[in-house]
């Protein structure tokens, strides 16, 4: 048996631990679908790695707005895995703490501290993508506000250990057309938000098209290494979100024994790499919108979500 | 809110893919993949009705079934097709009145107005419960508003024939018990319109030179 604050550790540890891998994995995986050899599967941490051995180079005219930025950012990430069944499906001590939407603000603030850093370097990469970013993220909240709603309907609650249980009680609340459209929303923002293919392209060094890529320019040193790493989390819990409280409830830890949590760890391991083998799939499959033509991707998501809140509400699910 | 059954669930699952396929039209600026929305929207529909046969157990609906993925998903596209196959790419590209992100937003208000004037009406079908009547309503105000935004006589067809689906589709999901004759009968005005349009277009075709209906205002004398 562990203790209830220990699994708590553990499902910020295993975000911090796995994170990286998940991003290696994908990149790995669409190297091959591309039919190149493509980076190991451990690059991340090798990249992390290195950026902590690298000196800081700061921008003459940068407050500390600018240093606090990453760990502001890095911090935030860390908390949302208290809120949110990583591991287990019963609420750890702190899983109270904040609701679904407790979540969101958290990594709204992320997004908000390494924009405003970006700011502040009055560099004009950095600002243009701190820019495309805000405009970008104003249009992705109210779709995730819509898919919250659904679930609020759906669970009576938007506690996400909640809203979990009910999705495990029936494999039919998983097919309910609400559920399903707040699904589809909610992996369109998904998309969106992990910077992939139809919305950004992760892999590429073409500032054109960067949006959430370009904050970063100023960076350098180990702040380099936390950003790198915080959006490899940001991308691991919103994975986290997606499986666990959207789609595919089972698997997850229901009591504290080593084994299951161990067993929990795996399959959500696994249900990673299914997610990211249809991310591997759309990104080589699609090209890259124009960056005018992402707010119909946007649009896309929003009606979805609406649809489902519609179909909750009025439609009786 | 209720507990939900599983024929409500895939049932409402279907409904949602019927409604969505016609939202997908909406964003579409290609004749050629609207007809291949319209091909998958009306197989939606055949599938919904068998799904219904299933469930009230009547061998009409299975007919229905099979009629209409004949008629809809292969003839009709298939005459589109022959409508469309000789035009140049430029031609298959689809004149906006309004632009594809405002169209959708106006789709989404529509949709809301479906669902909001139908559901106090209570009527139920056996495999949605509450959306049938909303479901029919939401597609045939989006094919209205397909019809009254894109200036293509081809795409104007298309909107059309989903309108007839929105039709059949709320047919089929509130009277699962209706007689075969019905439903055939369903089949047949969409036949001379068909033939009528198809006609149509083709003489639109001939006198203009063009399907983009934005130019017939100049024939005015």
């Amino acid at each position: 048996m562990l203790s209830d604050s220990l699994l708590q550790a553990c499902q910020v540890l295993t975000l911090l631990a796995f994170a990286p891998l998940v991003s290696g994995v994908i990149s790995r995986l669409e190297a091959m679908i591309q039919s190149r050899h493509g980076p190991s599967i451990f690059q991340p941490y090798y990249d992390i790695l290195k950026y902590f051995r690298k000196e800081t180079v700061v921008p003459e005219h940068s407050s500390w707005i600018f240093r606090a930025g990453p760990y502001v950012s890095f911090t935030a990430y860390l908390s949302v895995a208290l809120l949110i069944p990583v591991l287990t499906n019963f609420p750890l001590p702190l899983g109270y703490m904040g609701d679904i939407l407790g979540g969101a603000f958290l990594l709204a603030l992320a997004g908000f501290a390494i924009g405003l850093a970006a700011l502040d370097t009055a560099s004009p990469y950095a600002g243009l993508g701190s820019s495309r970013a805000a405009s970008f993220g104003a249009l992705i909240e109210p779709t995730l506000i819509f898919v919250f709603f659904t679930t609020a309907l759906v669970s009576h609650t938007d506690n996400p250990y909640a809203m979990n249980a009910t999705l495990r009680d029936s494999v039919v609340q998983v097919f309910r057309p609400a559920h399903l459209l707040a699904a589809a929303a909610f992996f369109l923002m998904l998309m969106a938000d992990t910077g992939r293919i139809p919305v950004e392209s992760s892999s590429s060094t073409l500032e054109f098209g960067m949006i959430d890529e370009a904050r970063l320019f100023e960076y350098s040193g180990p702040a380099m290494a936390l950003l790198r790493w915080g959006s490899a989390m940001k991308q691991f819990l919103l994975y986290v979100l997606f499986l666990n409280v959207f789609f595919f409830p089972w698997g997850v830890a229901g009591n504290a024994e080593i084994t299951t949590v161990l067993i929990s760890l795996g399959s959500l391991l696994l249900k990673m790499l299914g997610v990211g083998l249809v991310i591997v799939v759309i990104e080589s499959a699609f090209a890259k919108l124009r960056l005018f033509k992402i707010t119909e991707f946007m649009a896309a998501g929003f009606i979805l979500a609406v649809l489902a809140v519609l179909d909750a509400y009025l439609g009786g699910g | 809110m209720p507990e939900p059954t599983l024929d409500a669930a895939y049932g409402g699952a279907l409904a949602a893919i019927f409604l969505l396929l016609q939202f997908g039209l909406l964003r579409s600026p290609v004749v050629d993949d609207q007809v291949k929305i319209y091909i998958a929207q009306s197989l939606a529909a055949a599938v919904y009705t068998a799904a219904a046969g299933i469930r009230v157990g009547g061998l009409d609906l299975y007919v229905l079934a099979i009629l209409t993925v004949a008629f809809k998903a292969i003839t009709i596209p298939l005459l589109l097709g022959a409508l469309t196959r000789h035009l140049d790419d430029a031609a298959k590209e689809v004149p906006l009145a309004l632009n594809v992100s405002l169209t959708l937003i106006v789709g989404v208000i529509l949709t809301a107005i479906a669902y909001i004037t139908t559901t106090p009406l209570h009527v139920s079908g056996v495999l949605l419960p509450d959306a049938a009547l909303a479901v029919a309503m939401a597609v045939s105000l989006l094919s209205l508003l397909l019809i009254a935004t894109r200036l293509n006589s081809i795409t104007q067809f298309i909107g059309f024939l989903t309108l007839d689906n929105a039709v059949y589709f709320g047919t089929v999901a509130i009277a699962s018990g209706l007689p075969l004759v019905l439903g055939i009968l369903i089949f047949f005005p969409l036949l001379i319109a068909v033939i009528v349009f198809a006609i149509l277009v083709r003489l639109l075709e001939r006198r203009g030179a063009t399907l983009a209906i934005d130019h017939l205002t100049d024939l005015r004398g």
